[in-house]
């Protein structure tokens, strides 16, 4: 049994190997989101920061009911929802589910991997997405940052690369280092919030199920014991 | 006459009813003197844990289609609306979600349960096949289902399984356009999947489990050791090892369904989901007929046959491959020759076929979950020629196995 057991999980283990040796060229480490799901202060500051430098263009129409989203000035009315004619052509994704599509490591490098280029019509790029629609919002608070090896340009094999081994900052944005560090995870924690506004809950309602499970695990476990002795007589006659 | 002899109204009334009511006998019958083998291990509770999963997914069901709009423009922003605005509308929607997955997991263990100890062997085989025509109609439940939340994934997992159709010969085409209901998946297509997701393949499957469980019933539990335990209700040929239902087996249900429960539940409220194998990041995205997704890969309990499909060069093979999978393990209980029923008194041949087996079957599901890579397609197509294998030489390796001698009574 343990044999089959041990077989079993080295049959998932093969496929990451593989995964391993296709890494794409372009491929940038996620950098761990430092979001905590139930600060709720954080995310009341992301969901303003969302109003403020968000909603120009991005939607978040499955939180026209959220009070919390609500109480940051995010309403139904005040979302692009009617512009027709985008630059370039590209609709903004609405945000509503980003943290579940993307992930909120995504988001957290994403946010931070923009650069200067000149040949894009907006004069940023993004190491994550490359050649994305979206245009420089957060260098003005970050600072300006430019490439350093070339976007492409990936180390020695398997080793991580994150944003910032390949971006330089040459210029300060509105905001230092750690209070755009600090915005971004709010922002993330509120798409986070954004994608499950019931999450803190059904953490909750999860514990409380589990510890009812367990006393019931040790009635059910005693009542099977208890009748479970006449069997054990079987045994031997 | 006495007035005191006459009945009572009261009593009247109780012995019309008891001549007539059949649940005391139903009881006594299915319950108090349904006999068991009394060395049933861990992996016969599977089966209760899939009446279990079988009744969330019914009763959770029935309260998410009280919300639940299915029409295309419609689908998508009221599961979101279950998930956001209906109170405990997630938990619902996350027990529902869950629960396929777990159905899943729980019917393979148990199915692996019937091969290990051969629970498919005479006298049992129509139980093995009715169980198979349940895992069939759970396969189309789960497609169906997966197709109504309207996301990425829903939409081109329809469109891709729907146009395995047209590879059909001759009537592919118009076989497609009868599925789909429509020249493309659409809304059309949305409706009847809800319609056959709700109604008419549940209904199916209640009455399959009815047949499975009428038929165990009929010849009695296999037990990990596969010999004969007489559990027929006579006292004077009851085996020494046969112990009632209830109260024994229902205690010890009980203690593994608190534990399966948790289990459940764990991943319901903190993971469910699980790492994107019981729900899809990319299905968080509606249903976009313009733009396909990057990769299209199958759900974890159909990856196997999906990875068979991919590996194989045409299409119409590869749908052949599928249905050849299926159908070889219906005539498994044909299929075994050994003298002994359980793995444990088979010799070394019947358990390297059987690690193998597993090997091939997990493996095929695992590289029909990742993007498809030359290497890949190499070990899934020699995954493919072991699970054939597997049953195509059973009757010839279960016979030349060197067996165990079995013991008179079962074992602990």
């Amino acid at each position: 049994m343990r044999c089959f057991i041990a077989i079993i999980l080295l049959m998932f283990y093969v496929p990451s190997l593989q995964a391993a040796s296709v890494l794409s060229p372009n491929e940038i480490t996620l950098s761990k989101a430092p979001i905590n799901r139930s600060d709720m202060v954080s995310i009341k500051r992301g969901a303003k920061f969302f109003a403020a430098n968000c909603m120009s263009c991005h939607t978040l129409v499955y939180l026209q009911y959220d009070e919390i989203a609500k109480a940051a000035g995010i309403t139904i009315d005040k979302m692009p929802l009617h512009i027709t004619s985008w630059p370039y052509g590209i609709k903004p994704p609405d945000l509503s589910l980003e943290a579940n599509v993307r992930g909120v490591d995504w988001l957290y490098t994403y946010l931070h991997s923009f650069y200067q280029d000149s040949s894009r019509p907006t004069g940023v790029n993004n190491l994550l997405m490359p050649n994305t629609a979206m245009p420089g919002v957060m260098l003005i608070l970050q600072g300006q940052q430019i490439v350093e090896h070339g976007p492409f340009d990936v180390g020695v094999f398997n080793k991580s690369i994150y944003w910032y081994n390949q971006l330089t900052l040459i210029d300060s944005g509105s905001m230092s280092s750690s209070q755009f560090d600090e915005s971004v995870t709010d922002l993330v924690n509120f798409l986070a919030y954004a994608a499950e506004p019931y999450h803190k809950k059904q953490h909750a309602v999860g514990m409380a199920v589990l510890g009812f499970f367990l006393v019931m695990f040790l009635l059910a476990y005693l009542l099977k014991k208890e009748y479970w002795k006449d069997v054990e007589k079987l045994r031997n006659k | 006459m006495a007035a005191d002899k006459v009945p009572s109204k009261k009593q009247s009334i109780e012995s019309w009813f008891a001549a007539r009511n059949p649940w005391p006998l139903f009881w006594e019958k299915n319950v108090t003197h349904y006999y068991l083998p009394r060395n049933l291990n861990f992996w016969y509770l599977f089966g209760a844990f899939s009446l279990v999963m079988f009744a969330i997914q019914i009763i959770s069901g029935i309260w998410l289609v009280m919300e639940y709009v299915p029409t295309a423009s419609g689908a998508f922003t009221s599961v979101e609306h279950i998930m956001r605005e209906v109170h405990w509308g997630w938990l619902l929607r996350y027990m529902h979600t869950t629960g396929a997955s777990v159905f899943f997991a729980v019917i393979y263990l148990h199915m692996y349960k019937s091969i290990m100890y051969g629970s498919y062997r005479a006298p049992r085989e129509l139980v093995w096949l009715a169980g198979m025509i349940i895992y069939i109609i759970l396969l189309m439940e789960a497609f169906t289902g997966y197709v109504l939340p309207w996301g990425q994934m829903s939409y081109w997992a329809a469109t891709v399984i729907t146009s395995f159709a047209s590879s059909i010969p001759y009537f592919g085409d118009t076989i497609l356009l009868w599925l789909r209901g429509d020249y493309n998946v659409g809304n059309v297509t949305l409706h009847r999947f809800f319609a056959l997701h709700i109604i008419a393949i549940p209904l199916l499957l209640t009455i399959m489990i009815i047949v499975h469980l009428k038929a165990l019933r009929r010849v009695g539990s296999n037990n990990p050791d596969g010999i004969d335990v007489n559990t027929k209700n006579e006292l004077q040929s009851l085996s020494l090892d046969a112990i009632p239902f209830h109260p024994y087996y229902t205690v010890k249900d009980l203690l593994g369904v608190v534990v399966f429960l948790s289990v459940f539940c764990y991943i319901l409220f903190f993971i469910p989901q699980f790492g994107g194998l019981f729900l899809e990041p990319t299905n968080y995205i509606p249903a976009n007929p313009l733009q396909t997704p990057n990769e299209i890969t199958s759900t974890w309990y159909m990856s196997p046959f999906y990875a068979m499909l991919r590996a194989i060069p045409y299409k119409l093979m590869g749908l052949l491959t599928i249905a050849a999978a299926i159908a070889i393990m219906f005539v498994l209980p044909w299929l075994d020759r050994s003298p002994v029923r359980s793995l444990r008194y088979k010799g070394l041949l019947s358990k390297i076929a059987m690690l193998a087996f597993i090997i091939s079957f997990v493996g095929l599901g695992v590289i029909g979950h990742e993007p498809i890579t030359p290497g890949r397609m190499i070990l899934a197509r020699i995954f493919i020629i072991i699970y054939f294998s597997f049953f195509l030489l059973m009757p010839i390796y279960s016979v030349l196995d060197k067996v165990k001698p079995l013991p008179k009574r079962v074992t602990d």
